[in-house]
């Protein structure tokens, strides 16, 4: 279903009806509002200026390219958002997000939608970008939850070790409070799908002409990949990262924080 | 069991202490002493091999601990560190996670467990309690009392708070284990103070 270039200007006019209320009740978000819309308006249109072409070109080297670019973004804001050093969380981040997407991404496409060719754009590009997208505000959480818990609990940590645990055995506790981070998360996500968040999928695939059980197979299978992916991510994630988190000591590194273990223990 | 030989520590560009040495064989305990700040927590630390000493040697059994030997050597070892800030729900939980580790081969039922605290004047009701409900001085003589039932060739202690501790450490002591006490010199073979020369 195209848009004409007049339904297209009608619908962007209804963004004076919330632009007026924020004026007429002096919102002072009047400005970041602005700032908002604009910058969501020039990302879709770059992104959808690249994707025309990656689309029209339909090559697997060039869609596996758009993914990267994709991971490599979805890194920068989940550790960004978790509020972790850039350069120290970059590789693991990165790595948990691009297996995870990679791996359950083409099971999906090749066994599940049974594709002959899982990087066909025209499936390849929304099922990764809908993984990766849905998965990075759940993953952001659940690195705070295991680097906050390090942070603020490493008595934890240096008690076990000094016990004779393994790093495994040590960082167990937190690992298991990132895990349950993720899986809670997504369960409410799945649980308040319709009430409180909207099938995004199902909703589009109705909007394309899709029957309404495909459109709700699709909406489930996808909710439950993502719970997959977030999962697999963090597992990934908290592995790579222990090269980077802690030294040869075992002390954790000012990655996270620096910490006087005198003091802590 | 345990040599210390020659060593020296600094942290933070500081000199701890330099060229200290004892030697701790099964069944005795060491005490460690010395000032506020002077690395009693520090040489701790560097027995784990979780910290690094500027120079001298560690050794467990003859055999050198370093960067790479040092996990290994730490599942022959228990830990009681000085605070106890775990953020354990319960006692139950403390006990049970302390005790599954994969170094301790033995493992204590909780009858036996309670049994000795019985022995300890510990009430068995500690055991499901919240462990915000139980003092510091309490959870650390429920650790220990794990330890007993969990021997370790080496145990580590620091600062220990009461009598009970005390006389708990020398009921560990004579399991075999070799111990090392900072802090309080009310149980102890032998004593090192710790100086930045000697």
């Amino acid at each position: 279903m195209e848009l004409s270039i007049l339904g297209l200007c009608l619908g962007l006019l209804l963004l004076v009806v919330p632009l007026f209320i924020m004026y007429r009740y002096r919102l002072k978000i009047l400005p970041k509002a602005l700032m908002g819309i604009t910058k969501m308006i020039v990302y879709l249109c770059v992104t959808g200026f690249f994707l025309k072409y990656v689309f029209e070109w339909n090559n697997t080297f060039i869609n596996l390219l758009w993914m990267i670019l994709l991971v490599v973004l979805a890194s920068f804001t989940t550790i960004i958002k978790a509020k972790l050093k850039l350069s120290r969380f970059f590789v693991p981040v990165c790595s948990g997000i691009l297996v995870s997407a990679v791996v359950v991404g083409i099971f999906f496409l090749l066994f599940v939608t049974g594709l002959k060719n899982p990087f066909d754009a025209r499936y390849f590009i929304p099922v990764v970008s809908l993984l990766i997208g849905n998965m990075m505000e759940v993953n952001y959480k659940a690195l705070s939850v295991y680097y906050m818990g390090l942070k603020y609990h490493n008595q934890l940590y240096y008690y076990l070790l000094g016990n004779g645990a393994t790093h495994s055995e040590a960082v167990a506790y937190f690992v298991r409070r990132a895990l349950e981070k993720v899986s809670i998360q997504n369960i409410a996500n799945m649980s308040v799908i319709v009430v409180g968040l909207s099938p995004l999928v199902m909703w589009s695939m109705l909007l394309s002409g899709a029957s309404v059980l495909a459109a709700v197979e699709y909406q489930i299978l996808i909710m439950i990949a993502t719970f997959c992916v977030s999962m697999i991510s963090v597992v990934i994630t908290l592995w790579v990262a222990r090269h980077y988190s802690f030294d040869e000591y075992g002390q954790i590194k000012d990655a996270v924080q620096h910490i006087d273990v005198n003091q802590s223990l | 069991m345990l040599e210390i030989k020659d060593v020296c520590m600094s942290r933070g560009g500081k000199q701890l202490f330099c060229n200290q040495s004892f030697v701790v064989k099964e069944g005795e305990i060491i005490n460690v002493t010395g000032e506020k700040g002077c690395g009693k927590t520090s040489l701790l630390l560097a027995i784990m091999g979780m910290l690094p000493i500027d120079s001298g040697y560690i050794t467990v059994d003859g055999e050198l601990l370093t960067v790479d030997s040092a996990e290994t050597f730490r599942t022959m070892m228990a830990y009681l560190p000085q605070n106890l800030l775990l953020p354990y729900a319960n006692i139950s939980d403390l006990i049970e996670d302390l005790s599954s580790l994969k170094s301790n081969k033995k493992r204590c039922s909780k009858e036996q467990l309670m049994t000795f605290w019985g022995e300890l004047g510990l009430d068995a009701s500690l055991y499901d309690k919240n462990c915000s409900d139980v003092t510091m001085e309490v959870q650390r003589l429920i650790i220990l009392s794990v330890f007993y039932f969990c021997p370790k060739p080496i145990v580590l202690v620091d600062e220990p708070m009461t009598m009970e501790e005390c006389q708990l450490l020398r009921k560990i002591s004579q399991q075999g284990s070799a111990l090392i006490v900072t802090g309080q010199d009310n149980v102890c073979d032998k004593r090192l103070i710790l100086k930045t020369e000697i």
